[in-house]
């Protein structure tokens, strides 16, 4: 199979894992909802929980291999070792790539003495894009991981059953489940979407280097956009929002007597808190 | 080269950044009585302003501390969402975040000025590397886990547990433990010292220690409301801004900077400003300046084709004249307003604030009522409330007690008056679980009136034994086992002749003669 089909093929492939994972999400949200409408007092018994799984295994089962299968070809077809002509060119792209990527190839001190020898070096932009494969194929096994984990934890978790509060101290397993699922479904879901969208190393080669040629190559210091007008109204929209939200919160808590929960905590000896007693 | 005296003494006269620290750690812990009369529960500050929290990690059982930690409080809001979203203390956080950012740690954070001065200690320093970098996205983990997952998990098992403030918070140990044991008045909290404390004093310890070699040990790896507001720093209103137009990439700031930055004003930026004198093309500066002084003014003028040369230096230097004279009348207007806050803080928490229980209301004739001197037997009391997660371990063992040695031995249980005992959910709670008790449920008084005039300072939970006439003859701090409680129980009733008060070895003992409303009330009295 060429490279191009390989492309085409994976482009595919994260598309159908996307959609496969939407769908298993789905999929097992719909089982807990029913699970706990037709539970009655034990909607989450072990028996109950062990049957649902049983039909959602097909679909979690193709869900991992879809995302390691897209985790793979997204690796074997990453491009970028692309060589940079002249020393302006690769000093900003060895800059920019420093910023972006954190290559410890680079010695940023020698950009800023302006020694040349070591970051004109063609060489380093073959281990930047190993270093990218292999975090991509990184970030393909931990999205599977975390697609079946947050499932089963989560069906596990919405367990009603209230516990005897004299046996507070629970069990470690419940525990790590109960951490774990919101920690994978949100690192989870961020590696799957870096999947999709980020740019391969030779995209962003190609982008730095139109914007070098479309600039005098004799400037000193390379000329660079400024943030544009339509970013500074989306930081300050953001920041308007965002103050809003916050002073909504405020005197909304302040309304319900999220103030008085509080003055309670702190005008007493927490003596745990404090590790004491 | 040697420095010349002048030179040294110009190098002890603090920054205005360490100065800026040193007013924010005295703002947040205004309440010096509490240090020097160490009797906190009598001296603490109890006010409504309580409620403000501090933007960085301040204790609030800190015996100065006069608002709450945004973390601590943070933890038992979180607790508390089973009933009711903790809507105060997320707009809190927002708040601080959009406004200042990380600035807060690098400027207002007390924890932060105590590792920037134990960093001054000469010492050879570890430096920055990929694994320091690695580590400072240990943070995050402990954020999610300690101060969200763990108090959600116990949440659900109506357990309020602040995970982070009880087994990690280097700030609650040293203020609040060191600072109320270091005075004699609290000697008596020595005896509740156990392996947690063990625990966490080591710890706090590994700060301090790691605080002299690697810049900001905590604040890097550790400190949850670091990465809180850290998330914020690329919006922030205030703090540290780069102009990527005249940035030439050198990596000047970037190697100047101890903490682990990709790039300035990044998630890592404390937003100290050291970078900004390094930078060769003036790259770096304090952004939120513009909205008092913006600098359109002097760029218009300089760009303005119209005037001629000697136009435009003199309207330049009338413009800069102008400017400074601004930039003049703002320092003075706000070092003015920091000194009249400092001091209406200081004067107001010392002098004015409120710190003492309340007048208890009578109680109307009607309202049954319980009191230890007048029920004729031995009582074992408890101090208690809902939100105490020792106290509620606890209780099963009193109830065995009180069925252990019914009809010779009274137990009750005294809830704190909070927000739960007022809105009526540490009654549900106590008719939800303790339903089978033994134990008479009481409440205290207003503001935790009898807690207060019996014992003074102390915490949660509180046991006293009382013997038949009404003297505490006993008084235990912290949990309690089971064996521990019954030989309390044991040398109360052996005691054949009871003290009597005023005399010999009894003649400073407190008599409990409080009338306490019920809480719940016992069955058969309903």
């Amino acid at each position: 199979m060429n490279e191009n089909s390989l492309k085409k093929l994976c482009r595919i492939l994260v598309i159908v894992t996307a959609a496969l994972v939407a769908l298993c999400g789905i999929a097992y949200a719909v089982s807990a909802i029913h699970l706990y409408s037709t539970g009655g007092a034990t909607p989450y018994a072990k028996d109950r929980v062990s049957t649902y799984l049983l039909y959602l295994l097909p679909i979690s089962i193709l869900t991992v291999l879809s995302v390691i299968g897209s985790g793979i070809l997204s690796v074997m077809t990453a491009e970028g070792e692309g060589k940079a002509r002249g020393a302006a060119d690769k000093r900003d792209i060895l800059a920019k790539l420093y910023r972006r990527y954190r290559i410890s190839a680079i010695d940023s001190r020698a950009i800023g003495g302006g020694d040349m020898a070591i970051v004109t070096d063609p060489e380093s932009y073959g281990a930047i894009a190993n270093e990218r494969r292999l975090r991509k194929l990184a970030r393909g096994i931990f999205a599977a991981v975390c697609t079946v984990f947050i499932a089963v934890a989560l069906v596990f978790v919405l367990n009603p059953a209230r516990y005897d509060p004299s046996e507070y101290n629970s069990t470690v397993v419940e525990l790590v489940l109960f951490a774990l699922a919101p920690c994978a479904a949100i690192v989870g879901g961020y590696f799957i979407l870096s999947l999709i969208l980020t740019k391969s190393l030779g995209t962003e080669l190609a982008l730095v280097k139109a914007q070098i040629a479309s600039s005098s190559p004799k400037e000193a210091p390379i000329s660079k956009p400024d943030g544009s007008k339509n970013g500074q109204k989306l930081y300050t929209g953001i920041r308007i929002a965002v103050l809003a939200v916050a002073v909504a919160l405020i005197v909304t808590g302040i309304a319900v007597g999220d103030v008085k929960d509080i003055i309670d905590k702190a005008i007493r000896i927490c003596q745990e808190c404090i590790g004491i007693g | 080269m040697k420095k010349t005296l002048k030179e040294k003494l110009a190098s002890l006269i603090p920054t205005k950044r360490r100065l800026i620290q040193l007013y924010a750690a005295l703002l947040t812990n205004a309440h010096l009585k509490g240090y020097i009369t160490g009797d906190i529960t009598e001296n603490m500050y109890k006010g409504d302003l309580k409620a403000i929290c501090s933007p960085g990690l301040n204790c609030y059982s800190c015996p100065g501390a006069v608002g709450a930690c945004p973390l601590g409080s943070l933890q038992n809001s979180l607790a508390g969402s089973g009933r009711s979203v903790p809507y105060y203390i997320f707009g809190i956080l927002l708040l601080y975040g959009i406004i200042l950012g990380r600035w807060i740690c690098g400027f207002l954070c007390p924890f932060g000025l105590v590792q920037d001065l134990l960093h001054k200690i000469k010492t050879p320093k570890l430096k920055k590397s990929k694994l320091t970098k690695a580590l400072s996205y240990l943070k995050y983990v402990i954020l999610v886990l300690f101060v969200f997952i763990i108090p959600l998990f116990y949440m659900l098992k109506d357990v309020t547990l602040p995970s982070f403030c009880k087994y990690i918070c280097p700030a609650g140990t040293l203020g609040g433990a060191i600072g109320m044991l270091l005075n004699p008045v609290n000697h008596g909290m020595l005896e509740s010292l156990g392996p947690l404390f063990t625990w966490k004093f080591a710890l706090m310890c590994s700060f301090i220690v790691g605080a002299v070699f690697i810049y900001r040990i905590f604040c890097r790896f550790i400190c949850p409301l670091g990465a809180i507001y850290g998330l914020f720093n690329r919006f922030s209103i205030l703090g540290i801004k780069l102009e990527k137009k005249k940035c030439i990439d050198c990596g000047l700031c970037i190697s100047k900077c101890k903490m682990d930055i990709s790039h300035v004003g990044d998630h890592e930026c404390i937003m100290c400003g050291e970078c900004i004198p390094v930078c060769p093309t003036k790259a770096i500066s304090w952004s939120g300046s513009k909205i008092i002084l913006p600098e359109n003014e002097i760029e218009s003028v300089k760009s303005d084709e119209a005037l001629t040369e000697h136009e435009r230096e003199k309207k330049l230097s009338e413009v800069t004249r102008r400017r400074e004279r601004r930039v003049k009348i703002l320092k003075i207007t706000a070092s003015v307003l920091m000194v009249a806050t400092l001091a209406t803080a200081l004067i107001y928490y010392n002098f004015f604030g409120k710190n003492e229980a309340v007048e208890e209301p009578p109680i109307s004739e009607d309202t049954p009522t319980f009191n230890p001197r007048t029920n004729g037997k031995v009582t074992v009391v408890n101090f208690w409330y809902t939100d105490c997660q020792g106290c509620k371990a606890e209780l099963p063992h009193f109830d065995k007690i009180a069925k252990e040695y019914s009809g010779r031995v009274d137990v009750v249980a005294i809830h704190a008056d909070d927000f739960k005992l007022a809105n009526g959910a540490a009654l549900e709670w106590v008719n939800e679980y303790y339903s089978d008790y033994d134990i008479l449920f009481l409440k205290d008084g207003a503001g935790d009136a009898f807690y207060n005039k019996l014992l003074g300072s102390g915490g949660y939970p509180m046991t006293l034994v009382v013997a038949d006439n009404g003297v505490i003859v006993e008084r235990v701090e912290g949990e309690m086992t089971e064996a521990e409680l019954r030989d309390a129980v044991e040398r109360a009733l052996a005691n054949t002749v009871p003290p009597v008060l005023g005399e010999g070895a009894y003649e400073n003992f407190v008599i409990f003669d409080f009338e306490l409303e019920y809480l719940k009330l016992p069955e058969g009295e309903e």
